[in-house]
């Protein structure tokens, strides 16, 4: 490298490149999947594929497979935000989902409100119960607040089981039930669609920038004007709501709930499972994880039998051990090391 | 008044229980910063090892309980070289999910080997109870009590008057200069595991004679060890011991005093408990290590 | 006369320890001041005070005549006093320019413009900013990639990106290659007459800072020791024997 005197302001490339520094200027475009507009036509084509497979006569079993991988894809992306983006992991995330269900429940038992009007007001009910929760607990540093998540859910899970009278204890509630597979396959697609296109847009705004810096530094995002309590409560609402939205659709689709099923400890390892098995904190890899997790599962395993635990828990030990940045993290971490070491040849080295 | 000072009796026998089950949680907290979420699972192991030796081979828990702690710190020691210790330098994120997939896999082999069925120690002394000052305990829960304390002196004096202790107590202070005079981190943290993991196996046994357990008890003893970590500051036994008397009280107190639905709200008072005291002194009751995000 | 930056009995202990006992320290419109002292003396607590990373014990701060003295530290960085940390604070997963845009000028967001891409004219001044520290042609790196020097620069612009009025840098100098240390007093020198900005600059560096500050504050064992012009320091037997001799 040549040392030259120090000049200002010119040339700037030369001067940075060449002297304080390895890596050349280069954008991001060196890998052809990363061309933006090739990803927005495959992603418009598998959209487009999706949108009229019920056409296609299949059987309600795939409907619900396939509704059950958007579900996830759903509930994985909403984690991730605050999980991913923040850094604030959340490991009693399915608390939003309870009571999403209740909400919807509740509404229909002692107000006798239709369900379809209650949908709108279950991500309120889960706005609502992120901010009480969200403002003294986001104060906490990340682990504390992971664990202390898991406390709200389990506390959460007992207030359903204990008031009897207003919940139906572990007796649950049971919905007027509508058998419509296709209907909530559209429904859940489009769920999996809005929450990871969003989540795309979110990435690339400044707020999604602010979340990936409190993420790595909170006291370093503070100093560079960033409101951190604000970042992480907005980021806490919007998953917490749209899980809580999710868990009123799933109520309904299952025409009953309890305490045991609509606060499931399941739910908690499975979403972590899946975004880690994707990629935590990565756009698309809570959809990837969610599907290639779902679909793994369906054909090794069945249903799940009474060892699901096991597998469950083996599952995350290896995947944290072996793919602790998951598919899309290691494949970004590829990507960016043949960059740079195409680079560096480029360079003469 | 009389049943007052029983429910706070109560409530203290309880507490020290919680309190032994806390410090295992805080002690690997505060040395490797791994916030065990496998911990209750950890108890249950314990409690499940005594009723064995009990149901087949006829040994008293409490003459059990020596060899249970060793093969805790056994085990611990085990799972922190192999799987625990992999992770500690990792985002926190990590030792989570791991710690996450370790209680499910414990939950998951319980269940296979004890089924869900609740089980108890029963013993010779199961249907005892001592007399002190005309309050009545169950001799189990007096074992409990008294088991815990002793315990958590040995405890005390193993952190603070031995060697192995002061490494220990310099690791979690400063990582670097620990290193720096010559202490063997990996070493140190397998040991802090191990002692962590035999203070639960311990917790274990003695709960097991004194009520009754089943697999999924597991997240429950984690969040109100954790609860009282948080309550009392990572890292200090005074304050661990008293947020475990407060915890064991109110539980008591809501079981006796709130009919029908007191008994079934352990966790969530300890877990509004938490919320209230963190909006008011972020650091916890006694101050301590930094809980909050620093701004 | 009321300055830019105006501190009066900044108090802050450390349990029983007093890290700075009643320190007065202000910055003048443009002015380039030097804070030095030996380790230890409060210089960096002085500094988180300021910048209300840490809540002062006694003593009120002023910013242009109104206080910040119990704000968050993103609120006195929006109002324009902002920092560099010793240990840089980029964000190694955010690419250089994302690390810039970040600590934009906040006040002038559009209203739910959080929600958009940033605008153009952000866009434009950072990548003035990078190009007049020579950074230009990394902008599209992962800040992680960066060279500590790099990094260091890059929390300058991170700094400077606002428009503040005031910017205090946290030990500019350490861990950059010596060989660099005249460049960046030349970028500061640049920024500092393009931007017409104060600057606060807390050394161990002793050459690099008299040679750039107007005036010099010593601090020892929280307390101001000496105060006025880098000649007048540099002769001042108290300091010389307190820190510049030894």
């Amino acid at each position: 490298m040549s040392s030259g005197t120090p000049t200002i302001g010119t040339a700037p490339h030369q001067k940075a490149a060449d002297r304080l520094s390895a890596a050349p200027a280069r954008g991001l475009a060196s890998s052809r999947f990363a061309d933006p507009r090739l990803r927005a036509g495959l992603f418009a084509a598998g959209l487009a594929a999706l949108l009229v497979t019920p056409a296609f006569g299949l059987n309600n079993s795939a409907l619900l497979l396939l509704s059950t991988v958007f579900m996830w894809i759903g509930l994985t992306s909403s984690w991730n935000i605050i999980s991913g983006f923040t850094g604030y992991v959340d490991f009693g995330h399915g608390v939003f989902f309870g009571i999403g269900g209740y909400t919807a429940g509740l509404l229909v038992t002692h107000v006798d409100m239709p369900f379809w009007y209650t949908v709108p007001l279950a991500p309120v009910a889960g706005l609502v119960f992120a901010l009480l929760v969200g403002y003294p607990l986001l104060r906490l540093r990340g682990v504390y607040f992971s664990i202390a998540m898991l406390g709200a859910f389990m506390a959460m899970r007992e207030l359903a089981l204990v008031f009897r009278d207003f919940t139906g204890g572990s007796g649950g509630i049971i919905f007027k039930a509508v058998i419509d597979r296709t209907l909530f396959y559209y429904v859940f697609l489009g769920i999996a669609v809005a929450v990871v296109l969003g989540t795309v847009w979110l990435r690339r705004s400044q707020l999604g920038s602010s979340m990936l810096a409190v993420r790595e530094n909170e006291i370093g995002a503070e100093a560079r004007g960033i409101n951190t309590t604000a970042v992480k409560l907005t980021a806490f609402c919007v998953s917490g709501a749209i899980t809580a939205l999710i868990g009123s659709l799933w109520a309904y689709q299952t025409a009953f709930i309890d305490p045991a099923i609509m606060f499931r400890d399941i739910l908690l390892i499975n979403l972590a499972l899946m975004v880690t098995l994707g990629g935590l904190g990565t756009v698309w890899g809570p959809a990837l994880g969610a599907t290639v997790f779902i679909l793994l599962r369906e054909t090794l395993w069945g249903t799940e039998g009474e060892d699901f635990l096991l597998f469950f828990g083996v599952a995350l030990i290896v995947v944290v051990l072996v793919l602790p940045k998951g598919i899309v993290g290691s494949l970004a971490d590829r990507a960016h090391l043949a960059r740079a070491r195409r680079a560096g040849k480029e360079d003469g080295r | 008044m009389g049943q007052l000072s029983q429910v706070v009796l109560d409530g203290i026998v309880l507490g020290g229980f919680y309190a032994l089950i806390a410090q295992g949680l805080s002690l690997v907290f505060g040395v490797m910063g791994v916030l065990n979420l496998a911990h209750g699972e950890c108890v249950l192991i314990g409690a499940y090892l005594a009723w064995t030796a009990q149901h087949y081979l006829g040994i008293d828990p409490l003459v059990a309980l020596p060899v249970i702690m060793v093969l805790g710190f056994g085990f611990g020691w085990v799972l922190c070289k192999t799987l625990v210790g992999r992770v500690v330098e990792r985002p926190p994120l990590m030792s989570l999910l791991l710690t996450f997939g370790i209680g499910a896999v414990a939950q998951g082999v319980l269940l296979r080997l004890f089924s869900s069925t609740p089980r108890v120690t029963t013993t010779s002394y199961s249907d005892d109870v001592v007399n002190v000052f005309g309050l009545t305990i169950p001799t189990p829960r007096a074992f409990m009590l008294l088991g815990a304390v002793v315990i958590l002196v040995l405890t005390w004096a193993l952190l603070n008057r031995t060697r192995v202790g002061r490494s220990i107590q310099a690791a979690a202070q400063n990582k670097a200069a620990a290193r720096v005079v010559g202490i063997d981190i990996g070493a140190v943290y397998a040991i802090a595991f191990g002692i962590g993991i035999a203070l639960v196996f311990a917790g274990g046994t003695l709960l097991g004679s004194a009520q009754g357990f089943y697999p999924f008890l597991g997240p429950l003893l984690t969040m109100k060890a954790f609860a009282i970590v948080v309550l009392g500051g990572v890292g200090r036994m005074t304050g661990t011991v008293l947020a475990a008397m407060v915890i064991g009280l109110i539980e008591t107190m809501l079981a006796s005093y709130v009919p029908s639905v007191g008994t079934g709200l352990g966790i969530a008072a300890a877990f509004i408990l938490v919320v209230l005291v963190l909006v008011v002194r972020p650091n916890g009751i006694s101050g301590g290590k930094q809980v909050t995000a620093g701004v | 006369m009321t300055a830019l930056l105006m501190a009066e009995g900044v108090t802050c202990r450390f349990g029983g320890l007093v890290a700075l006992d009643a320190v007065d320290f202000h910055v003048g419109e443009g002015e380039i001041v030097g804070l030095i002292g030996p380790n230890g003396s409060g210089k960096s607590t002085l500094l988180s005070c300021l910048s209300a990373g840490r809540r002062a014990d006694a003593g009120r701060i002023r910013l242009s005549g109104r206080d910040i003295t119990r704000r968050r530290p993103s609120t006195v960085a929006r109002m324009g006093l902002t920092r560099t940390f010793q240990d840089a604070r980029v964000f190694g997963e955010l690419t250089v320019t994302e690390n810039v845009l970040l600590s934009r000028d906040w006040t002038r967001l559009p209203s739910f413009g959080l929600l958009r891409p940033p605008e153009r004219a952000a866009r434009e001044r950072a990548a003035m900013l990078l190009d007049l520290v020579g950074l230009g042609g990394l902008a599209g790196e992962k800040a992680g990639s960066l060279s500590g020097g790099q990094q260091r620069l890059l929390e300058l612009v991170m700094a400077m990106m606002p428009g503040p009025k005031v910017v205090m840098l946290d030990e500019a100098t350490s861990g950059v290659n010596p060989a660099l240390i005249a460049e960046l007093s030349q970028h500061l020198r640049l920024l500092h007459r393009e931007e017409r900005v104060s600057f606060v600059i807390v050394e161990h560096n002793v050459g690099f800072v008299f040679g750039m500050a107007d005036r010099i504050v010593v601090l020892q064992q929280g307390r101001v020791l000496a105060e006025g012009p880098p000649a007048e320091v540099k002769s001042n037997q108290e300091v010389i024997d307190a820190y510049l001799g030894a």
